[in-house]
């Protein structure tokens, strides 16, 4: 099964980007903010596109953490009943979850197109960029999404994590 | 009024037969509320638009900010560091490991706004800690989990933000501060009790420390809860809004466990990274999604379909708030905290000030409500993630918590029909 092993390389490779992205966006709207709260403090010079530009990344960086979430299987869902079930339906219960996600990204994704097109040649009011940058993310995340959740079903990489367990146990 | 019956068994039936089918909670909200709107023939690109505007606010963008100060303060190591002062102020108390604990996670709360949080790190050094010293494993849990409820209520709490927003622009400052009584109260309850069963038990005390050791354990922890300062701090003298003190707080953070704590390398940025990442990815998820259903919800006229219900049994204040409670204890067993307080404040806020109950009020109660959810089973996190790291069951954790239950649900009671627990902080403070 080579071409399962490439593929799941390959998505794992656009996944790992988008996460490096998703880390570079994160600095850069800790660095707006500060750098908001200097300027209006320190020099006395408050500005108008720093909030603008540091939802636009947070915007950026919503739509594709939820999608890579899907493939590493971070979204919280409740298992109780489905633990009840035996395994065969379980795991047909793991698959119908996966291709919920798939429909609802790719909703996303197909309808993302209609407002980019409603939206056309506005712009933000105080940094003066085009207002579709906030739409086009939800293009990026829906697909990359839909991807992902359809990937998890090829791969039958379903495995599914019980709770959110935020693992900083390892500290020290 | 025209009730809109399919729409609304369409929204709320598809949501919770897709959740309870464990499809992931922040796509099941999405899928049924793209079902209704596709039933109530409204134009689809309200989806897209609705999960963008759900983003799109300065307040949510403290949330994270907090969790990045939490995890940046978890790499340094300020879960040992609060212990360990903690175990220094009342170690020498009978249970004093117990004690410790409690008092730590009052610290704690103060640094991560997450009682899972909490739990996984004050938790893996104390459970295993006071297992070793012959306190009962589920015993050791209990102590752990309810005292992680004091996270959410006392500030910084990014549920507070959740409220904020869905309450429609609440001011962070004012219940920042309320929640500082009725946490403290509720760890003030667990202190009691924890003094009562140890000496019942002869659970035995601390070691003692000398006076100059104290002082240094005391100093490298108050480095840490310095963030605290910068952020109530900046709120209240009005410097910053609560995302800019929650952006500084992150700077402060660094240079800390950079300079001071030493602590920062390669591996442990990747782990910051990684795991704020993971957390965020989960938040944004049900923020986004859960803003259209919202928006379904307030379409559907849901909250006043559910105000008239409430109303044709009793408008007395007392009956109403008592309803709320036990609605809100219900679904907390269920759910998780976020989700709700998102989903529900917005239909439940305009029932209970009908009747005469501050919006400030109402949030200490909801989320104070909502915590005790985080400790019961079927689905209580912070529960799970206590047991897993005794490695005990669930139900043997939660029948150590009983009496734990019960001095929470007082505390409940106090906060719900005592507003002067939340309200008189913020009033000496207008």
């Amino acid at each position: 099964m080579t071409w399962s092993r490439q593929a799941a390389r390959g998505i794992d490779w656009i996944n790992r980007i988008a996460a490096i992205i998703c880390h570079a966006l994160l600095v850069v709207i800790t660095a707006v903010t500060v750098l908001q709260v200097f300027l209006r403090f320190v020099l006395n010079r408050p500005t108008s596109w720093s909030e603008e530009i540091a939802l636009l990344c947070l915007i950026w960086f919503g739509f594709l953490a939820v999608a890579v979430g899907i493939r590493r299987h971070e979204h919280v869902a409740i298992t109780f009943f489905r633990n009840l079930l035996p395994a065969t339906a379980a795991s047909l219960l793991d698959y119908c979850a996966q291709a919920a996600m798939a429909v609802f990204m790719f909703s996303v994704l197909f309808y993302a197109d209609d407002l980019i097109a409603l939206v056309g040649v506005q712009v933000l009011p105080a940094s003066a960029l085009p207002k579709s940058l906030l739409y086009i993310p939800a293009i990026i995340g829906g697909l990359l999404g839909t991807v992902n959740a359809l990937a998890n079903m090829i791969l039958r990489d379903i495995h599914f994590v019980p709770a959110a367990i935020l693992d900083s146990s390892d500290a020290d | 009024m025209q009730i809109d019956r399919i729409g609304i068994t369409l929204l709320l039936g598809g949501f919770l037969g897709l959740m309870l089918l464990r499809v992931p909670i922040a796509f099941a909200l999405g899928l049924s509320s793209l079902a209704t709107a596709y039933y109530l023939e409204l134009p689809l690109l309200v989806v897209a638009q609705r999960m963008v505007n759900g983003l799109n606010s300065f307040t949510f963008l403290a949330v994270p900010f907090f969790i990045l100060v939490g995890n940046i303060m978890t790499e340094g190591g300020i879960s040992d560091k609060l212990v360990r002062l903690a175990d220094v102020l009342v170690g020498r108390m009978r249970g004093g490991l117990a004690q410790g604990n409690v008092v730590a996670s009052t610290m704690f709360g103060g640094i991560s706004g997450s009682s899972v949080a909490d739990v996984a790190s004050i938790g893996s050094f104390l459970i295993p800690a006071m297992i070793r010293g012959g306190y009962p494993a589920g015993y050791s849990v209990a102590v752990t989990v309810t005292s992680s409820i004091q996270g959410v209520l006392i500030p910084p709490s990014q549920n507070m933000i959740f409220y904020a927003l869905a309450a429609g622009g609440l001011p962070i400052s004012t219940l920042f501060l309320a929640g500082y009584a009725p946490g403290l109260l509720l760890g003030l309850s667990l202190m009691v009790i924890c003094y009562v069963i140890a000496r019942r038990h002869g659970h035995p005390l601390g070691r003692a420390y000398g006076f100059r050791e104290g002082v240094s354990v005391a100093v490298d922890a108050a480095i840490g809860l310095f963030t605290i300062v910068i952020i109530i701090g900046g709120i209240l003298t009005g410097i910053f809004t609560a995302t800019e003190s929650a952006a500084v707080a992150v700077i402060y953070a660094l240079l800390v466990i950079l300079f001071w704590y030493r602590s920062l390398d390669r591996a442990a940025t990747a782990r910051i990274f990684s795991t704020t990442l993971t957390t965020l990815a989960m938040v944004t998820a049900i923020i986004m999604t859960s803003s259209i259903f919202g928006f379904l919800l307030s379409y559907l006229r849901i909250p006043a379909v559910l105000a008239d219900a409430i109303f044709a049994i009793s408008s007395s204040k007392w009956f109403v708030l008592f309803a709320v409670n036990i609605l809100l204890l219900v679904l907390g067993m269920l759910m998780d905290m976020g989700v709700l307080i998102l989903l529900l404040t917005p239909i439940l806020l305009p029932i209970v000030t009908k009747v005469g109950v501050d919006p400030t009020h109402f949030g200490i109660i909801m989320i104070l409500n909502l915590g005790i959810g985080l400790c019961t089973p079927p689905v209580g996190t912070s529960l799970l993630v206590g047991s897993g790291i005794a490695r005990i069951s669930i139900e043997r954790a939660a029948s150590s918590l009983l009496p734990f239950y019960l001095a929470m649900l007082v505390v409940l009671l106090l906060v719900t029909y005592i507003p002067a627990f939340s309200l008189t902080l913020p009033s000496l403070f207008r």
